[in-house]
């Protein structure tokens, strides 16, 4: 039901981006259909933390991936290559074994056109890292670097595992990937400007087939704490799964989580050529930044309005044409807010007849991967004609009035999804999805 | 390209200079920016010299110690750069409605400094005066200032940018090698040519020569051993002495030619073509592309500007490429590398080729690729410009490699070529 922008005398009809292939893995599932099955009946993926020892911290949760559903899915590549590679590639690379093998990626012949694109930010420093180098420092900006060298050094992998670039580079050793490749930092937004990125790159003409989106694991002491310092997190609950609470007047922060989400997109002629099955089209991206404060979003969400905005324009859609908003929705006050400020100021009077739900009311907030995750999420409640819940719903907050799916799914047929993904620090991303009918 | 996309401002930081005149003016005589480190005792590690930039100056940026904390050094020479090009451009040092304006900002590592942890590992000794984890975990760390988390953000730097610019249009931020300076150019020129911005900046950071980061450059690039004065690092000389860690920041300002010309700016150069690829051949086929992509078929290059970082390997191999993209010794291009001289700026490498490019087209003078004439004895893998004015390139190919060995190209001509 895709309506790209029609061709004009001086441009020819703008290339259509679909996606034949998905793949996740997150604290509900190791594949899409898992964590879709899970969400569907509205349960949350969120426990107290085990990765680490979080006692003296006053977050104490998190939405957490067991390690035995690590490793076993891409044929032993990232267990052969673990020691360089963050928890969030080895993350990347079980979502993209899933993806690959729905889009049958290994029988595409000329992977020169195939490209990466991945929002990721690498492996935190370990305070033990920290407290090593600190051994070596006066305090005056003296170092004594001859005794660090002959200590043994700093752990010569952690440089690998704490770059964000190995994780679309390894992405693309993996699948013989030799077109463009992109690593991108846009916090919470990453996710979603990587496909967005994507999107453009195969549209320009500029690669057939692109291998995107986001992975995160930042369940660590410095990622929890960095967090934690800047009053964010959801330190007060009932319970661990009833801590992330969107939309709900007792909200009061959000809950990290970890996970990693993965599209292959491709040029529909080029996915119709070799009969792959198509799930659905990335209709429009939009992105913006707020240029406002960097530890608020803008009050009245004008970068979140910017980015929808822009998304529905790339679409060649107005605001009626959408059906169901995915919302970024991470359950502080201030995003909530703003986001339904914004979603009004986008969609007017149609904002009243659209549902609005947030994935991490069950996941947690799953970073740099967010945006890809809940772009599959989106196409896959397209397809089966569902709209997920916001779980943790039950008390209804004045400032936060539009129809947020309240705790358990809803059948709905529905053809466009805007997914909101607005990055701390304001960067925003917005991709508008279309469900695929041949 | 839908649109041609033209430069109308180029800032630039290197440990040359604060701006891109003083820079160039640098680059004509026979100076090199590497010098041992300075700031902090670097006798642990085998290379001991950078080329590192002067410290900006945050209050004359406009910007709060709060915030320059928050953006380090690194960050705050994105900014002297994005500053400087607006002002060449013409355009407001703030934009009051930047909903039109991008901004593709490469950015490098972050590292977290023990000077920022010091207070809370203080608090964490035991009683033998060690560094005791219960201590620490139970309640020292509330010593870690609260902002420190957003100064290790990978964003930051360009969210702060933004900020203080009042940037609000498309956007990314690239990570972390010389190939993600590539993308933000790219995909700057990309969001302009199809009119999704009517200005974009696009640019990046190197990032700050530290203990971790050198210690990082170790482990990733051939660096050139010792701190002598000798200028160890000559890009395509048989016997380079290996890569040279830079500092500073390079940001360009991009505009759809009608517009830029229609309000009188400037025209610097035009950005006629781009091109990325990784794996085999990737050179070749980056190149290849950057060449084609522009309307009017194949370009014909006056100048390439590869990645020329030193190291003796990397050199080589972009060497055989110049042979594959050029078979014909008489018909190949002259070659220009200036890491040499202003070290190896990493994500921001490719921008302040770009803005060197652009002095190059304006002046017709190609810099020396070594500094002092050193190594002159010595037949250079490949044949570099000839030093000084005569050369006049009009189109210049530019060429970027990250660590990981993606690889990108950039096709500039001058202002006038249609």
């Amino acid at each position: 039901m895709s309506r790209p922008p029609a061709a004009t005398d001086s441009q020819p009809p703008r290339r259509r981006v679909v996606v034949t292939g998905c793949g996740m893995i997150t604290p509900l599932g190791r594949t899409t259909a898992e964590t879709f099955a899970r969400a569907l009946a509205g349960e949350s993926g969120v426990g107290y933390l085990t990765r680490f020892d979080a006692r003296g911290l006053p977050y104490t949760i998190g939405g957490q991936i067991p390690d035995a559903w690590l490793d076993d899915q891409d044929g032993g590549f990232a267990r052969r290559h673990r020691p360089q590679l963050a928890l969030c590639t080895r993350l990347l690379l079980t979502a993209a074994a899933e993806a690959a093998a729905q889009a049958r990626l290994d029988a595409l012949p000329d992977r020169t056109r195939l490209g990466v694109a991945v929002g990721a930010h690498g492996e935190n420093p370990s305070v033990d890292a920290a407290m090593f180098l600190h051994r070596f420092t006066d305090g005056q900006g003296r170092w004594d670097t001859a005794a660090m060298a002959r200590s043994g050094g700093y752990d010569y992998f952690q440089f690998y595992r704490r770059k964000p670039d190995l994780a679309p580079v390894t992405l693309a050793a993996r699948y013989g990937a030799g077109g463009p490749n992109l690593a991108l930092v846009s916090a919470c937004a990453a996710g979603a400007q990587a496909i967005g990125e994507g999107t453009r790159l195969i549209r320009d003409g500029r690669c057939d087939a692109m291998l995107a989106g986001g992975a995160e694991s930042a369940i660590d002491f410095v990622g929890v704490l960095g967090f934690t310092l800047l009053k964010a997190m959801a330190e007060r609950f009932a319970a661990p799964e009833r801590a992330s609470r969107p939309f709900d007047r007792k909200r009061c922060g959000f809950v990290m989580s970890e996970g990693a989400g993965v599209v292959v997109l491709e040029e529909l002629d080029h996915a119709r050529a070799r009969g792959a099955a198509i799930f659905g089209e990335v209709l429009g991206y939009g992105d913006s930044a707020d240029a406002y404060r960097i530890t608020d979003t803008h009050p009245a969400g004008e970068g979140a309005v910017l980015a929808m905005r822009g998304a529905l324009a790339d679409a060649g859609l107005t605001p009626e044409a959408v059906e169901y908003v995915n919302a970024h929705g991470t359950s502080t006050q201030q995003n909530d807010v703003t986001e339904t400020r914004a979603i009004k100021a986008v969609l007017g009077d149609h904002a009243r007849n659209v549902a609005v739900s947030s994935n991490k009311s069950m996941l947690g907030h799953t970073i740099a991967a967010a945006g890809a995750i809940e772009c599959i999420l989106s196409l896959e409640g397209m397809r089966r004609g569902v709209l997920l819940p916001t779980i943790n719903y039950e008390f209804p907050d004045p400032k936060c009035d539009l129809d947020y799916v309240p705790n358990a799914a809803r059948n709905r047929a529905h053809r466009v999804v805007l997914s909101n993904s607005f990055g701390f620090g304001g960067q925003n991303a917005c991709l508008c999805l279309g469900r695929w009918d041949e | 390209m839908s649109e041609r996309v033209v430069i109308t401002g180029a800032g630039l930081v290197t440990a040359l200079g604060g701006d891109r005149a003083a820079t160039w003016t640098a680059l004509g005589g026979d100076r090199s920016g590497a010098a041992p480190v300075t700031g902090f005792d670097a006798r642990g590690f085998a290379c001991r010299r950078a080329a590192q930039a002067a410290a900006p100056d945050a209050g004359a940026l406009g910007v709060s110690p709060r915030d320059a904390y928050i953006m380090g050094r690194s960050n705050l020479w994105f900014l002297q750069a994005a500053r400087a090009a607006l002002a060449e451009a013409g355009l407001p040092a703030a934009f009051a409605d930047g909903t039109d304006v991008g901004c593709f900002a490469a950015l490098g590592m972050i590292d977290p400094l023990p000077d920022d942890l010091r207070a809370a590992a203080a608090r964490s000794r035991g009683p033998d005066g060690a560094f005791d984890p219960d201590r620490f975990y139970a309640d020292a760390y509330r010593e870690i200032y609260p902002l420190w988390p957003l100064a290790i953000l990978n964003n930051v730097g360009f969210c702060m940018a933004a900020t203080c610019l009042g940037i609000r249009g498309e956007n990314a931020v690239f990570a972390s090698g010389a190939d993600a300076g590539a993308a933000a150019l790219i995909e700057a020129a990309d969001v302009v040519s199809a009119g999704r911005a009517a200005v974009a900046l696009a640019g990046g950071a190197a990032e700050a020569v530290t203990p971790l980061g050198l210690a990082r450059w170790h482990r990733q690039a051939s660096l050139c051993p010792g701190d002598g004065p000798e200028p160890a690092c000559r890009p395509f000389h048989p016997v380079s002495g290996g890569v040279i860690p830079g500092e500073g920041a390079a940001v360009l300002v991009l505009e759809q030619e009608t517009a830029a010309r229609a309000r009188g700016a400037k025209i610097l150069a035009v950005v006629a073509g781009w091109g990325c690829a990784g794996g085999e051949s990737a050179v070749v086929r980056a190149a290849e592309q950057a060449l084609t992509a522009g309307a009017g078929g194949s370009l014909a290059v006056d100048l390439w500007i590869p990645h020329g970082e030193g190291a003796t390997a990397r050199d080589a191999d972009e060497a055989a490429a110049y042979r594959r993209l050029w078979p014909r010794p008489d018909a190949a291009p002259p070659v220009a590398a200036f890491k040499g001289r202003l070290g190896h700026l990493g994500p921001a490498a490719l921008a302040a080729d770009a803005a060197l490019a652009v002095e190059i087209i304006r002046t017709g003078c190609v810099p020396a690729a070594w500094p002092d004439g050193a190594g002159a004895d010595a037949a250079p893998r490949l044949p570099l410009a000839a030093a000084g004015p005569g050369a006049a390139p009009r189109t210049l190919l530019l060429g970027v490699r990250g660590w990981t060995d993606a690889v990108a190209a950039v096709a500039l001509a001058a202002g006038e070529t249609s």
